[in-house]
């Protein structure tokens, strides 16, 4: 009975999430997202919080935006002679149970060929592919950390 | 319709949950959501309860817990000249804003996570000081940032910033004497390119000196009080600062092109000495072991192609101190290239920032320059001057023909396979190893070190050419192998994984490649971006017997 209560309750907690947060995918679910602004044409870089509340991994696969020509997944990392370089990144992975932070200096999720200017304020809509949730779409406010 | 938004793992679970203890769950998950939210809330600032308390503007006390002397130059250097253009074409000279302390940094607009956050963080640091610091932005992508571009781009900085461009020569010969490097990478995506490139952000005090240096990731509270301190003058809190005067002495003298904050300057001469712009070609310059370093030099704009100049380098250090004997320089010009290139073998006792003075006579007069350059750590692998490793790299003899079990390049070009590194150690052949993957590109310079060698094998057809694919194929699947993930590979050890003796060439990343020579000596070696002029040279020293 305890027993039963408890995997009820944490199944409950699932569905609080989700409803919580209103971006969610299955039980995956999202936020703290934000971008940088930018001029038209420019590339910039967006970044949240992914969070996995389920049992099985999940993996974001593609990302893309109607605010911008395309959007990459990035990962920064200093090379061998110490230059930060860029590189694209196969898929990011959401472990069961946990979540992934893609964050400046780190993984983020590249914006390029901005459609229109992004000023502070304003938000850019993003649609973020998993392997099994989904899509999710996701809107990213717009500032200057 | 709770059910339905649930996960299929908690399906059966919810329905349990309609019955028995349904308003006893609700009620936790409410508190549960309400403790999330709160703990959401609150959690922001505690990270910062440090920081919070003194940043606010109050610019009398800087933070305490601030390691101001781990930013603080150690001894005082001039900050090497920028000659550029700014957002409006106009002329534009780092000497213009003397005066004022200026945070100098490198980087491009179309990056889009570590440049807008270090504009972020010095721009924080100078509204959070008041003390009129500026800062200047220099561009490593002159082909995308013109100045029209940089004018858009400028709307977005904080007040007081300037964007430079210039020429691809000027904006290299800039970042050169500033010891910043950068290339270009492919990412892979429709017309894109992002430039790697080294992300400190340099402190020029008032009187033209580089006071401290900030990596990337140092936060806007640290920056403000290194600058604060830097202002008010009491930077002698650095283990050596010159004890004679906290300004020095303006250089009025530094010629533009000898373009490093290191010493090399000796002007003992009464006739002044011919500047030499002296650039570093080769893409790896490896800490340890005696090894290659390749030159380019060039007067007034032209370069150097005289074999018969063997200039002097010396190792200069950090701190401007000769490190160890000067040697002389050998002059190579590789069959059918018309530019000379002058080879230093040189040791470097650790990783980190050197430098190199070079002297010459030329013409008639003293010639001289200075290069700044990073030396890598070579880590576990096979080191320069060494005998190289003695394991059987397979060969598609080795795996019955079967090309995927060699190369996961979909159009491979089998001449690198044809012969393993002990057939060309047995005959006395010099080879190169190339460590490298088609498909599985863990980092943006894979596949491109293959395609390297394929040029060079038609350039050096006496030479061994080795395609290594450091993964595993699986014979079951008949596929290729990723163990780990591309993020953390695990590269195939060819002593292991073919369970041919020898020791191995002791790489944890890829590409690599290694020069070996007819003696099966490691004369050069090279990871991530590489150039064929740079295994161009070193075969074309082997060749001539240096």
């Amino acid at each position: 009975m305890l027993r039963r209560s408890i995997s009820a309750l944490a199944a409950f907690a699932i569905v609080f999430t989700v409803a919580a947060c209103g971006t969610a995918g299955g039980s995956l679910s999202t936020s703290a997202a934000w971008a940088r602004p930018g001029a038209t044409g420019a590339d910039t870089a967006a970044y949240l919080v992914i969070t996995n509340a389920g049992g099985a991994a999940d993996t974001l696969v593609s990302a893309s935006s109607p605010g911008a020509t395309s959007v990459g997944l990035h990962e920064t990392i200093p090379d061998a002679s110490g230059m930060m370089g860029m590189q694209p990144v196969v898929g990011i992975e959401i472990p069961p149970g946990g979540s992934v932070t893609l964050q400046p200096g780190g993984k983020h999720l590249m914006v390029m060929g901005l459609t229109k200017a992004l000023a502070v304020g304003d938000s850019l809509d993003l649609e973020l592919k998993f392997k099994n949730a989904g899509t999710v779409k996701v809107k990213a406010e717009v500032k200057q950390p | 319709m709770a059910q339905r938004s649930t996960t299929t793992s908690a399906g059966d679970d919810a329905s349990r949950i309609l019955d028995g203890g349904f308003w006893l769950v609700l009620v936790f998950a409410a508190i549960l959501g309400v403790v999330v939210v709160v703990s959401t809330v609150l959690g922001q600032p505690s990270p910062n309860a440090a920081g919070v308390k003194a940043s606010p503007s109050s610019s009398a006390s800087p933070a305490p817990s601030v390691d101001t002397a781990a930013f603080l130059a150690r001894t005082l250097a001039t900050a090497p000249p920028i000659e550029l253009v700014d957002q409006d074409s106009q002329p534009f000279s780092l000497a213009s804003l003397r005066e004022s302390p200026v945070f100098v940094f490198f980087g491009y607009t179309h990056c889009p996570d570590v440049c807008p956050a270090t504009i972020g963080t010095v721009g924080k640091a100078i509204a959070a000081t008041s003390l009129g610091a500026r800062a200047v932005f220099v561009s490593v992508d002159p082909q995308r940032d013109t100045p029209a571009w940089l004018k858009e781009y400028a709307a977005y900085m904080p007040a007081g910033f300037v964007p430079l461009t210039g020429s691809e020569s000027q904006v290299r010969t800039t970042a050169d004497g500033w010891n910043v490097r950068y290339a270009r990478v492919e990412t892979g995506e429709p017309n894109g390119y992002s430039m790697a490139h080294t992300a400190d952000v340099f402190l020029v005090d008032a009187a033209g000196s580089i006071r401290a240096t900030f990596p990337f990731g140092t936060s806007p509270e640290a920056m403000a009080a290194v600058l604060r301190q830097v202002v008010a003058g009491t930077s002698s809190a650095a283990p050596s600062v010159a004890a004679t005067s906290p300004t020095p002495a303006p250089p009025a003298s530094v010629a533009p092109s000898v373009a490093t904050p290191s010493p090399a300057s000796s002007m003992t001469g009464s006739r002044t000495p011919v500047a030499v712009d002296v650039k570093v070609v080769s893409t790896s310059v490896w800490s340890g072991p005696a090894g290659p370093v390749i030159l380019s030099l060039s007067t007034g704009g032209t370069r150097l192609n005289d074999v018969g100049l063997h200039p002097t380098v010396q190792l200069v250090s950090p701190t401007g101190d000769p490190l160890g004997a000067a040697v002389q320089a050998v002059a190579v010009r590789p069959p059918g290239v018309p530019e000379v290139s002058y080879v230093a073998t040189i040791a470097i006792p650790q990783p980190g920032s050197w430098a190199l003075a070079l002297t010459t006579p030329l013409a008639g007069r003293r010639a001289e320059g200075t290069v700044g350059f990073t030396a890598l750590d070579p880590g576990t692998t096979a080191p320069i001057g060494a005998p190289a490793p003695t394991v059987h790299t397979p060969t598609l003899a080795d795996v019955g023909g079967v090309a995927k079990a060699v190369t996961t390049d979909p159009a491979p070009d089998l001449r690198l396979s044809q012969r393993s590194t002990t057939d060309a150690l047995a005959d006395s052949q010099p080879f190169v190893l190339v460590g490298d993957s088609a498909k599985f590109r863990v980092s943006p310079a894979c596949g491109r070190a293959i395609i390297m060698a394929r040029y060079m094998l038609d350039r050096w057809p006496q030479v061994g050419f080795i395609h290594l694919e450091p993964y595993r194929y699986s014979v079951i699947t008949d596929t290729p192998v990723l163990d780990g993930t591309l993020v953390d590979p695990t590269l195939t050890d060819p002593a292991t994984a073919w369970g041919v003796g020898g020791d191995p060439w002791g790489v944890r990343s890829m590409p690599w490649v290694f020069v070996v020579d007819g003696s099966g000596v490691v004369r050069a070696k090279y990871q991530g971006v590489m150039g064929s002029d740079d295994v161009d040279v070193i075969l074309s020293l082997i060749a001539q017997g240096g």
